[in-house]
């Protein structure tokens, strides 16, 4: 759905400029954070309707906290949550995290590497 | 040092077996009774001196033991080897445990050191912290190692229990860390209330509180004097 609006949080630049230049071809609307303090002051604004966060930011498990965050700020409760992250490989776990309504609070649970296409296919089935 | 006992089975975390959580945690203390006596040569000891021996009552002996599916004969009681292997194996005290500690500090060193847990078939078989300083560092056979080596000692080495031993601020960290290594269960030795995913269960092991319990409880016994 166009002009709708997608906040990034992640704390690699490159991989931001990416996403923002194919969602913003897309018709979307785009806010970006690269750290999980000012990712909830940025949401507080924008009031995006989707947020696509990374883990592995501050801290290794920085993007579970926000998550968590996000669920536990009124005005953001609601917001769908895309966790986007690498951290399977990076640190060798046995599986990805996965969608926990205590733990991890998020719709779903993307690993990267990661084509843009299922990046957007996500986000699609989420707000349209 | 810290036994089940002092600690709350968080509601979200309970586990799956149908046994009541104020009855697991009495549970150890049947095991460590039933192991005495049977190491003292007593073949039988009935709900009676189980009660006497541990401050409970007879009633309540027999109801906790109805849980475990062991049953007593009349007149002479429990066989204490069939009530400790029916313990050992209901509380998974028949087969060693490998357990890890967070938190290289005072605490958890302590722990890594408590010979205790190794007899009790607790394997201490890593210490972590964040710190640069103490990485490295030795702590009775272990040597303290990086977060980022949690996953690898887990997987390999297959760790059930994680102990949260640093400071509160810290905790929710370290328990994110572990739910993400695959550790099953966490002893949290910090007041911090912990998120985990439903499939990870947590023990609350809460040394302060129990001391602010017990200093209330002190200034309520009238004074001696």
């Amino acid at each position: 759905m166009k002009g709708k609006h997608i906040l990034i949080v992640d704390d690699d630049g490159d991989f931001v400029a990416s996403l923002e230049a194919c969602f913003k071809a897309k018709g979307y609307r785009v806010s970006t954070a690269a750290e999980g303090a000012s990712a909830i002051d940025v949401a507080k604004q924008a009031r995006p309707d989707v947020i696509l966060l990374d883990v592995m930011m501050t801290t290794d498990t920085e993007g579970i906290e926000v998550s968590r965050k996000i669920a536990e700020t009124p005005e953001l409760r609601g917001t769908p949550v895309i966790l986007l992250t690498g951290i399977r490989t990076a640190r060798s776990l046995p599986f990805a995290p996965s969608p926990d309504e205590n733990w991890l609070p998020v719709k779903s649970v993307l690993e990267k590497p990661i084509p843009l296409d299922r990046i957007l296919d996500a986000i699609r089935r989420l707000i349209g | 040092m810290f036994s089940k006992e002092q600690g709350d089975m968080s509601a979200s975390s309970a586990p799956a077996t149908s046994i009541p959580a104020t009855v697991v945690r009495r549970l150890p203390k049947y095991l460590a009774q039933a192991q005495k006596l049977r190491q003292a040569g007593v073949q039988w000891v009935s709900s009676k001196a189980l009660a006497e021996a541990l401050g409970l009552t007879p009633s309540t002996v027999r109801q906790d033991i109805t849980h475990i599916d062991f049953s007593g004969i009349s007149k002479r009681g429990y066989a204490t080897a069939g009530l400790e292997s029916t313990l050992a194996r209901t509380l998974g005290a028949d087969q060693d445990i490998c357990v890890v500690v967070v938190g290289a500090g005072n605490f958890g060193r302590a722990l890594v050191l408590h010979g205790e847990f190794a007899r009790q078939g607790f394997r201490i078989c890593g210490i972590f912290d964040n710190g640069a300083p103490v990485i490295g560092k030795k702590v009775g056979k272990l040597r303290v190692q990086p977060m980022s080596a949690l996953p690898d000692v887990v997987c390999g080495q297959d760790v059930d229990l994680g102990i949260i031993a640093v400071p509160q601020a810290a905790a929710q960290q370290v328990a994110d860390h572990f739910v993400l290594a695959g550790v099953r269960g966490i002893l949290n030795l910090t007041t911090t209330h912990l998120k985990v995913p439903r499939t990870v269960a947590v023990v609350d092991a809460r040394v302060l509180a129990s001391l602010r319990e017990l200093a209330y409880a002190v200034r309520m016994i009238e004074p001696r004097f």
